[in-house]
């Protein structure tokens, strides 16, 4: 937690993107029906309604309606589908 | 996403279905190992199905075993796979060659050449000037050097000024200039006489240097000289030499015969016609008939050609034909005397007066005659003209 912070920090105090410094998924949401997942993220749980994905200790919940993962390769993954909601957990 | 799909459908792409007891470990072993995947189907907890390149596929088995899963194929699609279908499709794939070949042939090779500006250089004669360069239907466009191609053309041809070669796809357009004519300087300085150059009654007779030979109202043949460069002086009963300058006119006359057998043939269609196609490919023909012997015996053979053109009017190097042959007798026939004279005589009456270089050609008379059944019409007309050529003493 503390190296995080201090990663966190010199990160802020550089200036650098954070998805390039931290061990974070970036993520891009268009509208209601897109979200791009870029960032080594792991996929723990798939189904129409809820897809779960990882990175390091950062989880990443996008709930909704016939979602359906596009595409999906080491970049990481686009999520297509009616999103309702996008919860984050440490 | 179009592009995306074309260039899946190019390396070939196969859909499976995953089973087993989390297919999403199977698929986070996929992306460890490099492979991509898309459109993933949710079928169930345990079953989902995927679509990856054909290359990937090969590669899939071990990753699948790893995470615990089975992988059934269950459709292939894509370039690769569609080409080994029609492998076995000779004539398709003939066509295609074809097709290719056209297509370098239309975008490589010069096929249609066209030559414009030239006003007494026969365009024949340029077209042959290039051919000797090298450069003519069939040559490679990139073999084609422009400006060397004008400096040659431009040394074998002198009556040409200005040469450009402009190659747009399969269609050359050559542009050139002429040379203006130089107008000669007559050296005013030399003695010269100043001779008839044809028969006539001189009406006026303006001398302005030189020696006067002849008088209003005199009759000069060809040949005769009108006003000498030679000039006797009276007084000093010497003589000096100087460059001969005059405006004579004369009356002249002009006269034409137009002829026509009496005993001609008259030509009877016989309702009867032969029509065949061919294709023109630059300098080649596809005939789309087997027997190439002439059809009738007599025949008037009418053909059209229908080429195709593009927006900016140039022509494309192929071309539809269509003969019509159609079929006539002949009989022997007398043409009604009258009317064939009336014709002669408008024909030998309209050659008369093309006789007139510009002024105005009089009707002096008209003779028909038949000699050994042959209709004769003879006009003579005549004109004012200027008469005289400048001619330098030896």
């Amino acid at each position: 937690m503390a190296k995080m912070k201090l990663s966190q920090r010199l990160s802020r105090a550089l200036e650098l993107p954070a998805d390039a410094a931290l061990p974070v998924p970036r993520l891009e949401i268009t509208g209601r029906n897109d979200i791009l997942i870029t960032g080594k993220a792991v996929l723990l749980e798939y189904s129409p309604e809820l897809v779960r994905v990882a990175r390091d200790s950062c989880e990443v919940t996008v709930r909704g309606t016939d979602l359906r993962i596009c595409a999906m390769d080491k970049m990481g993954m686009q999520v297509l589908g009616l999103i309702a909601s996008v919860e984050f957990r440490e | 996403m179009i592009l995306k799909g074309f260039h899946n459908y190019l390396r070939g792409s196969v859909r499976c279905d995953v089973m087993g007891i989390h297919p999403e470990r199977f698929f986070n072993q996929c992306v460890k190992a490099g492979i991509a995947f898309w459109d993933i189907c949710y079928v169930t907890p345990n079953r989902m199905t995927l679509s990856m390149s054909a290359r990937d596929f090969r590669h899939i088995r071990p990753v699948a075993r790893s995470a615990g899963c089975t992988l059934r194929l269950t459709k292939k699609r894509g370039a690769l796979y569609t080409s080994r279908r029609l492998r076995r499709r000779y004539a398709l794939l003939f066509g295609a060659a074809v097709l290719a070949f056209f297509f370098w042939a239309m975008n490589s090779l010069i096929l249609t050449i066209d030559v414009t500006g030239y006003e007494r250089v026969a365009p024949a004669e340029i077209l042959s000037a290039m051919k000797a360069e090298g450069v003519g239907v069939g040559t490679r466009v990139s073999l084609v050097d422009a400006s060397r191609l004008r400096n040659k053309i431009l040394l074998e041809i002198p009556e040409l000024s200005w040469f450009t070669v402009t190659i747009r796809g399969s269609h050359a357009v050559v542009d050139v200039r002429e040379r203006g004519d130089t107008p000669e300087v007559p050296d005013h300085s030399l003695p010269a006489d100043i001779v008839s150059d044809r028969t006539g009654v001189v009406t006026i007779c303006r001398v302005f240097r030189g020696e006067g030979q002849v008088e209003v109202g005199s009759l000069v043949h060809e040949g005769d000289l009108l006003v000498s460069g030679l000039v006797h002086l009276r007084l000093d009963e010497k003589t000096m030499l100087t460059h001969a300058s005059a405006d004579i006119y004369a009356r002249v006359w002009h006269q034409a015969t137009a002829a026509v057998l009496l005993d001609g043939e008259t030509k009877v269609p016989t309702g009867r016609k032969s029509v065949r196609y061919a294709l023109s490919l630059g300098k080649f023909r596809i005939n789309f008939y087997k027997d190439g012997r002439k059809p009738f015996d007599k025949y008037d053979k009418i053909s059209n050609r229908y080429e195709m053109e593009l927006s900016d009017g140039s022509q494309l190097p192929f071309a539809l034909i269509r003969e019509t042959y159609y079929e006539y007798e002949t009989f022997r026939s007398a043409p009604d005397e009258q009317e064939q004279a009336a014709l002669l005589a408008r024909a030998a009456q309209q050659l008369v007066a093309g006789q007139g270089e510009g002024s105005v050609v009089s009707n002096l008379g008209l003779r028909v005659w038949i000699t050994d059944r042959v209709l004769y019409a003879r006009a003579t007309g005549e004109s004012v003209q200027k008469i005289g050529v400048t001619v330098l003493r030896e």
